[in-house]
């Protein structure tokens, strides 16, 4: 694609982050724009999904724990990790000095489950009945062994700051469906675990050289739902029409001595700010949901800011077409006393994910809203700390991991990528994180390859210089 | 770029290539004379190469014909003018000049057979027809080459004549030369209160005030608007202006960024550049300070201050990180920033591989590299407060103090030692005297409590757990208190102690284990094996030297402010090194404690073992004081000595003692001499710490990296600059303080263009070049090439003057124009980029805020100092952050004056900048920023509207207008002119009279929600009647909302 000149960028992203709005700018400077060029430009063939429900679980949990089932550790449980599987991997400080790593098998049963024969643990029963709707890759692998260049890859495409996310990449490519909200919202919620709770940051979402609307909306658990979405006290809505009409009358005389289209532009935006002030707490109020919502989800779900209230959000945000919807759940940086906090992790946000899955596929959502499920890296096979009876811990681990993704053209009911019977090496199908990405982007349809930005004199793209698309999991 | 960097005319030209661009410079200035002053000769042609030929060779074939030796195809690069017009091997030179279709190079492009076709599909496919055309008439008319212009030395224009009847200053020459190609014309002059707000705000970032206004308005002198300009540039407000630009560009935050994202103090070297700009320091001092001060003969702390420019990169300490891979990304970022703001070249490009379109190689890089790798840093740092290098970087204020409070000190030691000397004699008397009492020896009587824990009293509780009994046995002075770590002693009174205090007690511990002694407010005195742990927010302090177990030791703590001393048995400890942590923390998980408590503090383990005699002093205790608690008789052991035997201290000392003991001046003196002390202490105790940058003694070698790796280092480079611009002075020793004198060098010409263009934007919002972090080939070509020289020439030769350059270019016709033109003008250049009419600004998100604190008339006009932490939603650090342990967790809100700082001052937490800048296009600062997104969205609505900062400015000023008037329109009126900088039209008054009006009957039906609005944020609230202030609020506000409110038209 033509890489747009910043400013027509700037022009092109800020009609379509609020479409509507966007046409109410109405300037001939953007009437040549009507066909948005970028818009067609990204789009390689009819896209399999409309919008993205990321399900992103920071501190990277474990697979061994979950997912990734290996009888063989089990096996040889306390024995030595052979040096030639771990074959000079660097480690993190907090193992590197550790003069053993003895093999740790998971302290929860597996069992396959469904007709595709998935194998999970005890810990996520609910996953377990959505097994055949879910394609789970086992071989996931990135560079980054620690939490913050892990996320940042994960999320940006590069393990250093300064690249936007990619949500910002989407709703930049794609736009917004809905002209009274924001086409890229994030939804953060604590865990349950009693050790770390890595942390997050604004970079995790933001546009860094990408037009600043492009950063992620966050949509918050308590106080407004938006930052500074309420009115003051003491004003009221009726209020608030005067004020705004006032500003319009205000703002158009100015106009008339001041021919700058972006005059226009900012009326719109006051206009829908004002539509936004009653959207956002409609979306938000549960009240209209049926007690079998909350059956599905789980009590939890009632209260804001919870994992399972988020993904009661995220299905309301799309079925109001929200186009990526980014979720954060932390907590799931088991060094120590994994069997206590994974457990508690997985309270959190098994019921409500499976949940999730199932709702949006009876409503006929799934189709078309693709689901990803996973962490920044895995878990090591062996211990960190001591191996006891019943409790050890698990650094991280950058060779292999799993995710899931379900619904928006994935095939559902599959394994893709194998690891070795330690679960330490890929030995089938490898993905990096930019082919994931390049994946979610080709559902979105949109080819990874075109859709770049132009800053310091190069064409940045969200899957840097690599990336391909994993067509074997596709429908 | 181009090796041969100057106009290059092919078949006859034999210059040796290996000459460095410098070089060759110089040859062409001497022998050609200029590029530039030949304004109406083959200039154009020469133009023409650089502006449209040599950006379709780098879009479409360096990335295989170009400077990446690792990408290049055939052995052939497009960007060396010797391999266009040389032969190569046996076949003709790919250019022949005047006759394309000789040419390989045009054949190629035109060429259907998909083998010779150039540029190969895989490689984006043919050019278009314009493309081709332009190379095809290139090459016709001669195939003149020249560099890349932004290489090319800065040379002087020659100005053109002045457009007709306008102004004949060189900046408007030169900007009016373009108009007649564009077919325009220059636009009328702006009227004043335009102009004005326009100029108040690009110099001071603030809104001209009502009298100012009225000032300029009146004043008819011809060099009324000159006077303006002296006026803003002389202001402090300039530096704070010209400051908030340059923390983007050095990427300043008060947290480390990275994963923990904790507090770091930087705020001196932030005030260092506001102090830089208001002196008006020349650009070339300013550069060479801020990269290289710690390398300047004799560095003063200001000089060496200066260098945090380059600590501003965010610092990792992620807990299992590996050093080495950050010291790299330090390394990097400081190369990549430095690059970015001086030359505006794009050398991150180069830090994996070559260049794909600057002739940067990536052992350019790592020779460049190779000045920023040697800091004496550590990779991971930073967990509690600064990471090294540190620097103690007191103000000028408190140096200042410091001398003077040195001055009183030596006069009173002066006095002091005058009167020992003659108090000799007396002292002998004394001591065969019998007034040398064994008094002398108890400890000092006048302390606020004492609990000697020798039985149950009314002086404290003891609580154990369950009611327990509790249990005295025999202690060190009759009974003592036996602890069994669930033990806690409250005194009846609660104690509340000052910053100065002193306790005293003794103890018998039975474990090691951690345990607590005694626990306040600020501060915990703990045991933990054997160490004496003193605790506050801020820091924590420990024995070197341990208690022993199953023995009596007596503690004394004497804390005056935050020097702190720990005694065992009257002998004072060494004391670790203190970690600094944030002191604007509050640290939640912290024991709620009252009041003093004694052996427990809440769900902690408490004291084992047995307690007895507890002192405590409202007052320091001196080191005799404390010796005599601890059970000694210092006095009392000299005077047993016989007089000759004594040292010369116990001489002094005992003299001392006399004397305080008998002369009431003395003794006075002595207080005096310890409360100024005690003053300097405080004063030295509170100097701010900075992170600057300090050579490592060891060099650490420089590598270049293959792919860019930490861990793969490939052949080792020394310091460097780049090979395509002149090179080091060979005398140089190459180090940060060569490069940053060769940054603005005469020689080397992208640093004064670089920041003209950026001075340029500041005032106009469009730079000269469109891409002003990228100078290179990929580069956007100046739309005025002779002004962008003639400026970068000027502010070089005027000593890199900034204030003038400043001055010169707001004193242009240009920038005084009007903005307000016909729709038929407007559309004529959207983009304003011929300058056929005044600037129309946006206000940064700094300026918006600034701007409503100060016609609300909250603004703090404090300068500098530690950063602020104003009105801020609540939870949104706590919902991303990792909690304890950490500084910068959690958000303490400040109050008074702290809410209604400058913007600049505002705590910037990378992860979670301030949420209201951040709306209007504040960047993270995780990296360097040189272009803000401008955008226009409905967040931005809903912060003017909802935010406490914006409602209460309008609360505010309503009270203010209406304390000024008691009529409705002159309360609007001046209300609009405090916000919009001018009066509001005849159309504009009625409309917001009405909303007035229907504001006031709303509130009159709703008091209570009057009171309501007028209760938003923490200032006072005025003592007016509240409906119609509540009705003038939103009136207002609304003007706040207004589009002209956050532009400077």
């Amino acid at each position: 694609m033509q890489n747009p000149q910043p400013q027509l960028a700037n022009l092109l992203s800020r009609r379509m982050f609020f479409g509507q709005a966007g046409s109410a700018l109405g300037a001939a400077a953007l009437a040549s724009l009507a066909e948005s060029p970028l818009q067609a430009a990204v789009r390689q063939s009819a896209a399999k999904a409309k919008r993205v429900i990321y399900l992103c679980q920071s501190g990277a949990p474990s697979q061994h724990d979950l997912f990734d089932y290996k009888p063989l550790l089990t096996q040889r449980q306390g024995e030595e990790l052979p040096a030639s599987i771990r074959d000079g991997q660097r480690l993190t400080g907090m193992t590197a000095d550790q003069t053993t790593f003895p093999l740790t098998p998971s302290k929860f049963p597996f069992a396959q489950y469904g007709e595709s024969g998935a194998w999970l643990s005890s810990v996520v029963p609910h996953m377990a009945k959505i097994a055949d709707d879910v394609c789970f890759i086992h071989s996931l692998h990135t560079e980054a062994i620690n939490h913050d260049p892990a996320m940042t890859l994960l999320q940006t495409g590069t393990q250093q700051p300064g690249r936007p996310s990619l949500g910002s990449w989407v709703s930049y490519g794609l736009g917004s469906e809905n002209a009274d909200l924001p086409a890229f919202v994030v939804l953060i919620s604590r865990g349950s675990s009693l050790g770390n709770q890595q942390p997050l940051a604004d970079k995790l979402w933001g546009s860094a050289f990408l037009p600043a609307e492009q950063q992620g909306v966050k949509f918050r658990g308590a106080g407004d739902p938006i930052l500074y979405l309420g009115d003051p006290a003491g004003v009221t809505r009726k209020s608030r029409r005067q004020m705004i009409d006032a500003v319009a009358q205000l703002n158009r005389l100015e106009a008339k001595s001041i021919p700058d289209p972006e005059i226009e532009a900012r009326i719109a935006q006051y206009e829908l700010a004002y539509r936004m002030q009653s959207s956002a707490p409609e979306l938000v109020d549960f009240r209209d949901e049926p007690e079998s919502t909350f059956a599905m989800y789980g009590e939890e779900a009632r209260e804001p800011g919870t994992f399972a209230a988020n993904c009661l959000l995220a299905r309301r945000l799309a079925e109001r077409d929200v186009r990526f919807i980014q979720l954060y759940h932390r907590g799931w940086d088991q060094h120590l006393h994994l069997p206590r906090d994974l457990s508690r992790q997985c309270r959190d946000v098994d019921q409500a994910s499976a949940a999730l899955v199932t709702d949006l596929k009876n409503r006929g959502m799934l189709d078309d809203t693709l689901v990803v499920w996973g962490g920044e890296f895995g878990r090591t096979a062996y211990c960190q700390g001591e191996l006891t009876a019943d409790d050890y811990g698990r650094d991280h681990h950058p060779r292999c991991f799993t995710i899931w993704m379900a619904g928006g053209g994935v095939r559902p009911g599959i394994q893709y990528g194998r690891t070795d019977e330690f679960g330490y090496n890929v030995v089938e199908n490898p993905v990096h994180i930019h082919d994931l990405n390049a994946t979610i982007l080709h559902q979105l349809g949109v080819n990874h390859l075109d859709l770049t930005y132009r800053y310091q004199g190069r064409d940045f793209r969200l899957t840097d210089i690599a990336g391909g698309v994993v067509k074997d999991i596709l429908r | 770029m181009i090796e041969g960097d100057t106009t290059f005319s092919p078949p006859n030209v034999r210059l040796p290539l290996k000459l460095s661009l410098f070089q060759l410079a110089f040859v062409a200035l001497s022998a050609c004379g200029t590029n530039y002053v030949l304004a109406d000769s083959p200039a154009e042609v020469r133009t023409d190469f650089s502006s449209k030929v040599l950006p379709i060779l780098t879009q479409h074939c360096f990335a295989c014909h170009g400077p990446d030796a690792q990408q290049r195809q055939a052995d052939l690069r497009l960007d060396q003018p010797a391999q266009l017009f040389q032969r190569r091997d046996d076949r003709p030179a790919i250019v022949q000049p005047g006759d394309a279709a000789d040419s390989e190079l045009y054949r190629r492009l035109v060429s259907s057979d998909p083998d010779v076709q150039m540029p190969p599909a895989e490689h984006g496919g043919p050019l278009s027809l314009e493309e081709i055309t332009t190379i095809k008439r290139w090459i016709d008319t001669g195939a003149v080459w020249s560099g890349h212009w932004a290489f090319q030395p800065i040379t002087q224009p020659q100005l053109p004549a002045a457009y007709p009847g306008w102004s004949d200053e060189p900046i408007d020459r030169l900007v009016a030369q373009h108009w007649a190609e564009h077919d325009l014309s220059p636009a009328a002059p702006a009227d004043r209160e335009m102009l004005l707000r326009r100029v108040s705000f690009a110099l001071t970032g603030l809104p001209p005030t009502e009298k100012e206004i009225a000032n300029f308005l009146a004043d008819d002198q011809p060099d009324a608007y000159e006077r303006v300009v002296d006026r803003l540039l002389a202001s402090p407000r300039y530096g704070e202006q010209m400051a908030r630009h340059w923390l983007d560009l050095a990427r300043y935050a008060d947290t480390h960024g990275f994963n923990i994202d904790s507090y770091r103090s930087m705020w001196r070297w932030r005030d260092w550049v506001i102090d830089a700009y208001n002196a008006n320091m020349p650009f070339d001092q300013f550069t060479i300070e801020q990269l290289a001060g710690d390398l300047l003969p004799s560095a003063s702390i200001d000089q060496i201050t200066a260098t945090g420019f380059n600590r501003n990169h965010p610092i990792n300490d992620e807990m299992g990180a590996i050093p080495d891979e950050y010291l790299h990304f330090y390394a990097a970022d400081r190369t990549n920033t430095t690059a970015t703001v001086w030359l505006g070249l794009t050398l991150a490009c180069a830090e994996c591989h070559d260049h794909k379109y600057d002739p940067i190689s990536q052992r350019d890089y790592y020779q460049f590299y190779a000045f920023f790798n040697n800091v004496d840093d550590l990779g991971l740092d930073g967990r509690r407060g600064n990471a090294a290098p540190l620097l103690i970087s007191p103000t000028n204020e408190q140096r200042q103090r410091l001398t003077l409070l040195d001055e009183q000190i030596g006069a009173i030691d002066a006095a002091l030692a005058d009167t020992r000397d003659h108090a000799t004699s007396a002292l002998a008397a004394w001591e065969t005297s019998a007034e040398q009492d064994a008094a002398a020896a108890q400890p000092p009587a006048d302390s606020l409590a004492r609990f000697s824990l020798d039985g149950a009293s009314d002086l404290v509780r003891i609580q154990r757990e369950n009611d327990e009994e509790t249990l005295f046995l025999a202690g060190k002075l009759d009974q003592a208190l036996l602890c069994d770590g669930r033990t806690l002693i409250t005194p009846s009174e609660p104690i509340q102690l000052g910053d100065a205090f002193s306790i005293g007690l003794w103890i018998y511990p039975t474990t090691a284990s951690r345990t607590i002694l005694l626990a306040a407010p600020d501060f915990t005195l703990a045991l933990d094996h054997g160490a004496l742990v003193y605790e506050t927010f801020e820091r924590r302090l420990h024995t070197a030297e341990l208690v022993v177990k199953n023995q009596w030791q007596q503690v004394t703590l004497v804390v005056d402010g935050k020097s702190v001393t720990i005694y065992r048995d009257g002998v004072p400890l060494p004391l670790s090194p203190s970690e600094l942590v944030d002191s604007m923390e509050v640290a939640e998980e912290r024991p709620d404690v009252s009041g003093l408590q004694i052996a427990r503090a809440g769900a902690s383990d408490g004291f084992r073992g047995l307690l007895d005699d507890v002192r405590i002093y409202a007052r320091v205790l001196a080191p005799l004081e404390a010796k005599r608690l601890g059970g000694g008789d210092p006095i009392g052991e000299i005077l047993a000595k016989p007089a000759a035997q004594r040292s010369k201290a116990e001489q002094v000392t005992l003299l001392d003692y006399y004397l305080r003991k008998s002369d009431v001046k003395y003794a006075d003196q002595v207080e005096q001499h310890e409360s100024l002390a005690r003053q300097r202490r405080r004063l030295i105790e509170s100097f701010p710490e900075t992170m600057v940058m300090r050579e490592r003694a060891d060099r650490r070698p420089a590598h270049v990296l293959q792919r860019g790796r930490y861990d793969l280092p490939g052949e080792r480079v020394t310091a460097d600059v780049l090979t395509c611009l002149p090179p080091l002075p060979t005398d140089e020793t190459p180090d940060r303080l060569a490069l940053a004198k060769w940054l603005v060098d005469d020689r080397q010409p992208l640093t004064a263009r670089v920041a003209v263009n950026r001075y340029w934007r500041l005032l106009f919002g469009l730079p000269l070049v469109a891409t002003p972090e990228d100078f290179g080939l990929r580069s956007q070509p100046p739309t005025h090439p002779e002004l962008l020289d003639y400026l970068a020439a000027d502010f070089r030769g005027s000593g890199w003057d900034v204030k003038r350059l400043l001055k010169q270019i707001v004193m242009s016709a240009t920038y005084r124009q009007t903005s307000a033109v016909s729709s038929a003008r407007w559309q004529a250049d959207p983009t304003n980029q011929w300058l056929a009419r005044g600037p129309r600004m946006r206000l940064t998100a700094e300026q918006l805020r600034d701007a409503a604190l100060a016609s609300s008339g909250l603004l703090s006009e404090q300068l500098g100092g530690p950063s602020v932490r104003p009105y801020q939603p609540p939870g949104l650090w706590e919902a991303i952050s990792y909690g304890r342990d950490f500084t910068a967790q959690r958000y303490a809100q400040d109050h008074d004056d702290r809410l209604y700082r400058r913007s600049l001052y505002t705590f910037w937490k990378r992860s979670s900048p301030p949420p209201n800048l951040s709306a209007f296009d504040a960047p993270n600062r995780e990296f360097c920023t040189l272009t803000r997104s401008q955008t226009n969205t409905p967040q931005q609505a809903l912060v003017l509207m909802n935010d406490p900062t914006f409602v209460e400015a309008a609360r505010v000023l309503a009270a203010k207008v209406m304390q000024a008037s008691e009529d409705v329109d002159r309360q609007i009126i001046a209300s609009f002119v405090d916000v919009i900088s001018r009066e509001p039209t005849k159309e504009e008054l009625p409309l917001l009279r009405q909303l007035y009006q229907t504001q006031l009957a709303h509130y009159q039906d709703h008091a209570a929600a009057a009171a309501e609005l007028l209760s938003v944020g923490e200032s006072p609230a005025a003592d007016l009647p509240a409906i119609p202030q509540a009705a003038m609020t939103m009136v207002v506000s609304t003007i706040m909302n207004l589009d002209e409110a956050i532009h400077a038209n």
